[in-house]
């Protein structure tokens, strides 16, 4: 057996059966990592091996699937000692056959940010030291995997490590998503991205239920020299706990239907064993797989989205400081939470992709880059385009994107190509190319076709597919070069046609410098759609755009008995006046817990108010009586939480005048707040710092399972007077103590407030804190005290 | 295994977690309006096994209480109940755009998990009881003396990654955040367990219950 043999996908390859289920058969006892056994009872594991060897399995998985230093902690080994012994007893156990041996990875057992507290670069180095112990496998395999970010952090780790191919199994339920929530085509759009040399599905169900999951694996594995992969649990576990519901003789007969798939590498999982892989291999001996079913259908993805490209899609632009003083003002301030409070509404309105671009003087791009693609990940699930023409900030974001990204943009320019084509490649991303190079834009629509020619060809060049590149015609300004309007849409058009790519264009640059731009945004955007433009970047909050979209695949029939549009437009009148919010006062509103005539309010104050006065003669004072009922137990947390959640949209108009007339932004002092190392329960900190943004403070929200260091370095950089902790286990206590006592070895002059359900008084003054609060108003007051 | 979703939000158990046990129309409004993001995020899943208590590991009966609690039973019941990833990911997102609603359905969610655990609990229950064997309560790392440090290892022993989707921190926190752990008592006779009372909680000192003359496991007052 050769390793071209194993991947030749003509042939069908049988893979081994369950270890697990082998060493209960053989009496592994409660609690003994089964990792252990290359060193304690390599016999045993030499043995099993050989009996799927024997059986006709003509790859054998090492017994190393939890041999990673998460689950070894504390077994008294390390991975460097059972890795190599493991792999040793499978090669022993394939010397008579001439079986090919793979390294086996399986989840290092914790969850990654944002869900849980283990970093990407530390499931990386994780990983990445377990391949370098594997070196002695021919093949590595990552399996039953339910989290997709953790297989791209193992496969980074395998390519950047080993010259090893890898196969990847993920592991889903009947409803094709894993735990995480992955679905089964986000799956093969980022493994096959990330050069997977195999794809695959295993465990958690039987042969019947995964073959439906195999089947849509089957077609949207791109690439046909890419094998699919299966290895099913021997049916349904018994409810009583005594093994599965299925003979081997009953596994084999279920794997048949997978013939027809194109499947070309079967095995087992857990509760099978050495029957079930000799009846599968007599079944499948000599079977010659047809070739899968493929779609061509263009994806971007994120772990629980994955977004076709057909017909018009729309790519959420807000995200871009050009024009936007607010922005600009947030990226200075890396406040992400306008960032994220852009991202929401943009998917609220119905934006199926969002374009981030976070490049501005004076800002370090690539950091933010990265910080703002980790932030949006964890709040909005649209895939994201990542918008620069720096490629240390394109890594940056490629590298932490937890998905299949769009990148915005390489050109015709030699160099452009020569740097960004290769990261896209690397990370799996499809890629946006203007037609301009050197000489700029071509007005003619010939020329600018030529340009994109060259970049699709420079694009497949570079091991990118066809249907992962995107060409922009760019939209020219009609009030200044009205002439060349139409070349661009007939530009668009011949690309689409002739070079098999898809089609991209900004919309509302047409408009520039004219009257009413939305009615020539509207009409551009029906024409080019028309033309067959494939993503349209425009504002998904102005609703005659999204209108324009939803029309044209009801027209075109995209929209399948306009279910799309009727669902949008149902309960809408058209152009129906905004509902007029009663004229409410802004000290009302808050009190009240209005949102958006809060807002309303604000926005009416700020036309002749001086900023500064709306926050401290109406909004202060109005939240000072909220909190005063709050404490005197009239009023309740949820009130005092809409309440703040009303200021807080005032404050933001507040910001935006500000930002507006180029002012300084309001602040009382500067305040740093952190839920603890160790701790993701952030809700408490949430409140606290909503409330102290209310009363007018500029507070750094370091997020949560932050490291003392991390709080040390805001409070050094803000200068900030007060820092507040939060911590709500008793096992994250001592982060605290340890920050605390961190900010007092460094001479930091900052005083410290402590917060969380676990704390007492008595416990806040034995680790060092200054003050103790009780809740968040506390914690407003104590800073109205200390900033006054 | 997949379990169901409650009929019905606990509104009353979420007043309490929000701190607004009286129920005003404000606070109740904005429950209802996070229930139904909350049902179609929440995806519940549990899974249980049997051990000889005999066998249990020395990190899982550390404490006075979990041994008060288990007492006599010579089996154990682990248990593990998770509402999976998708709760976390719509409180970050609540959490960026509207504390309000964040607080109200992260106290939702709380209820919501008590509600998945007890009626898993009742069918676990019920099963066992045709076999006549009965079960205390749930006992859970936290309660009480019982450390937190019970948590890995108890989901290491229903390889709950696998099964639910479910890990620990190194902190000992659970991943995903709305989720339980516990241990109940077998035997074949009809058993009480143990009530963690205040001397050994770690809210003891600060607790609004007790200063109230009352308890955090009364029947809520609404």
């Amino acid at each position: 057996m050769t390793l071209n043999q194993l991947f030749d996908t003509s042939r069908t390859i049988i893979l081994d059966g369950g270890m697990g289920t082998m060493l209960q058969a053989a009496g592994l006892p409660l609690g003994v990592r089964p990792e252990t056994l290359a060193l304690t009872r390599p016999d045993l594991l030499e043995r099993i091996h050989h009996d799927y060897a024997e059986a006709g399995a003509q790859l054998l998985y090492a017994n190393t699937f939890g041999a990673s230093e998460h689950k070894l902690a504390g077994t008294g080994y390390t991975v460097e000692q059972l890795v190599p012994a493991a792999i040793a007893c499978a090669r022993r156990a394939a010397a008579d056959t001439g079986a090919l041996v793979a390294l086996d990875i399986g989840p290092l057992g914790e969850l990654l940010e944002p869900a849980g507290t283990l970093r990407f670069e530390d499931a990386y180095e994780a990983f990445a030291r377990t391949v370098r112990a594997g070196q002695d496998a021919d093949v590595i395999v990552l399996e039953t995997m339910t989290d997709l970010y953790e297989v791209k952090a193992a496969l980074l780790a395998c390519r950047e490590n080993s010259v090893k191919p890898v196969m990847v199994s993920m592991t889903f339920e009947a409803n094709g998503r894993s735990f995480t929530g992955c679905c089964v085509e986000s799956f093969a759009a980022v493994a096959a991205g990330l050069g997977a040399s195999a794809i695959g599905i295993n465990c958690s169900l039987g042969p019947t239920e995964i073959l439906p999951l195999a089947r849509r694996l089957c077609a949207c594995v791109p690439n046909a020299g890419i094998p699919v992969f299966v290895k099913p649990n021997r049916g349904l576990p018994r409810a009583d706990g005594s093994g599965y519901d299925m003979t081997a003789e009953q596994f084999a007969a279920a794997m048949e239907p997978y013939k027809e798939l194109g499947v070309s590498m079967v095995g087992g999982c857990c509760g099978t064993d050495t029957e079930c892989i000799r009846l599968l291999a007599r079944r499948f001996a000599g079977f010659v797989p047809p070739l899968r079913k493929m779609e061509s259908i263009a994806r971007l993805c994120t772990p629980v989205r994955a977004v076709e490209i057909s017909g018009p899609t729309v790519v959420g632009e807000r995200l871009n400081p050009t024009g936007k003083k607010r922005f600009q003002q947030a990226l200075r301030e890396q406040d992400m939470d306008y960032l994220l409070s852009q991202a929401v509404s943009q998917m609220e309105a119905g934006a199926q992709l969002l374009d981030v671009n976070v490049g501005l003087p004076g800002v370090d791009e690539p950091a933010l880059m990265e910080k703002t693609v980790r932030a949006l990940q964890a709040v909005v699930d649209l895939p994201l385009v990542l918008d620069s023409s720096d490629p240390a900030a394109l890594e940056r974001g490629l590298r932490v994107y937890n998905g299949k990204p769009l990148v915005n943009s390489v050109n015709g320019k030699q160099e452009v190509l020569d740097a960004i084509l290769p990261l896209c490649k690397k990370y799996g991303a499809a890629v946006i190319g203007l037609t301009l190079d050197e000489s700029g834009i071509p007005a003619e629509a010939e020329a600018r076709v030529a340009v994109a020619r060259r970049i699709r060809d420079a694009a497949l060049a570079a091991g990118i597919e066809a249907e992962d590149i995107y060409i922009d015609c760019l939209t020219l300004t009609a009030s200044a070069q009205q002439d060349h309007v139409m070349d661009t849409l007939r530009a668009l058009e011949t690309c689409k046609r002739e070079l098999g790519v898809r089609t991209i264009l900004g919309v509302s640059n047409i408009s520039f410098g004219l009257p009413c731009r939305e009615y020539l945004n509207v009409s551009f955007l029906t024409l080019a759609m028309a033309r067959g433009l494939d993503l349209a970047i425009l504002n998904p909050n102005a609703e005659p755009m999204m209108a324009a979209v939803a029309s044209y695949r009801v027209l075109s029939g995209i929209d399948a008995g306009s279910t799309a549009y009727i669902a949008r437009y149902a309960n809408a009148a058209p152009a129906a006046a905004a509902a007029q919010p009663g004229q409410v006062s802004l000290e009302q509103a808050v009190e009240q817990g209005l949102k958006s005539e809060a807002a309303a309010a604000a926005r009416r104050l700020l036309a002749d108010t001086d900023p500064l006065e709306v926050v401290n003669a109406h909004l202060v004072p109005a939240l000072d009586r909220v909190g005063q009922g709050f404490e005197k137990g009239t009023l309740f947390l949820p009130q005092l939480l809409q309440s703040a959640a009303a200021a807080q949209s005032a404050f933001e108009q507040v910001r935006v005048a500000l930002a507006e007339k180029g002012g300084n932004p309001v602040s009382r002092g500067a305040i740093v707040l952190a839920t603890v190392q160790g701790d993701i329960h952030d809700i408490g900190k949430n409140i606290v710092k909503v409330l102290l943004e209310n009363y007018g403070y500029q507070v750094t929200d370091l997020g949560r399972d932050v490291a003392p260091e991390r709080v040390v370095e805001a409070v050094r950089r803000t200068g900030a007077p007060l820092v507040g902790l939060s911590a709500l286990m008793t096992t994250t206590l001592s982060s605290m103590r340890r920050t605390i006592e961190l900010l007092r070895q460094e001479k930091l002059p900052c005083k410290v407030v402590v917060g969380g359900a676990v704390l007492t008084p008595e416990y806040a003054a034995e680790i060092g804190a200054d003050f103790y609060a009780r809740d968040a108003k506390a914690t407003a007051d104590i800073a109205n005290k200390l900033f006054s | 295994m997949q379990l169901p979703l409650p009929a019905a939000p606990d509104y009353s158990q979420a007043l309490r977690y929000l701190g607004a046990p009286e129920g005003d129309a404000a606070s109740r409004a904005l429950l209802e309006r996070c229930a139904g993001p909350l049902w179609q995020a929440a995806s519940p899943r549990g899974t249980a096994r049997a051990v000889p208590t005999g066998q249990l590991p020395a990190e899982l009966t550390a404490g006075r209480e979990i041994r008060l609690h288990l007492g006599d039973s010579p089996q154990t019941l682990l248990f593990a109940a998770t509402l999976g990833p998708g709760v976390d990911a719509l409180l970050r997102r609540l959490a960026a755009t509207d504390v309000a609603a964040a607080a109200a359905a992260d106290a939702l969610a709380s209820a919501l998990v008590e509600q998945v655990c007890d009626e898993y609990e009742t069918l676990l229950r019920r099963d066992w009881q045709q076999n006549g064997l009965y079960l205390t309560g749930r006992f859970s790392p936290g309660y009480g003396d019982y450390p937190l440090a019970a948590q890995p290892v108890l989901c290491r022993l229903l390889d709950t990654h696998r099964a639910i989707g479910l890990s620990t921190a190194p902190s000992c926190m659970l991943t995903p955040c709305k989720s339980v752990t516990a241990l109940l008592g077998i035997g074949d006779t009809p058993r009480r367990g143990h009530r963690a009372g205040c001397a050994t909680c770690a809210l003891r000192t600060t607790c609004a219950y007790r200063k109230r003359g009352t308890f955090c496991d009364a029947e809520p007052t609404v």
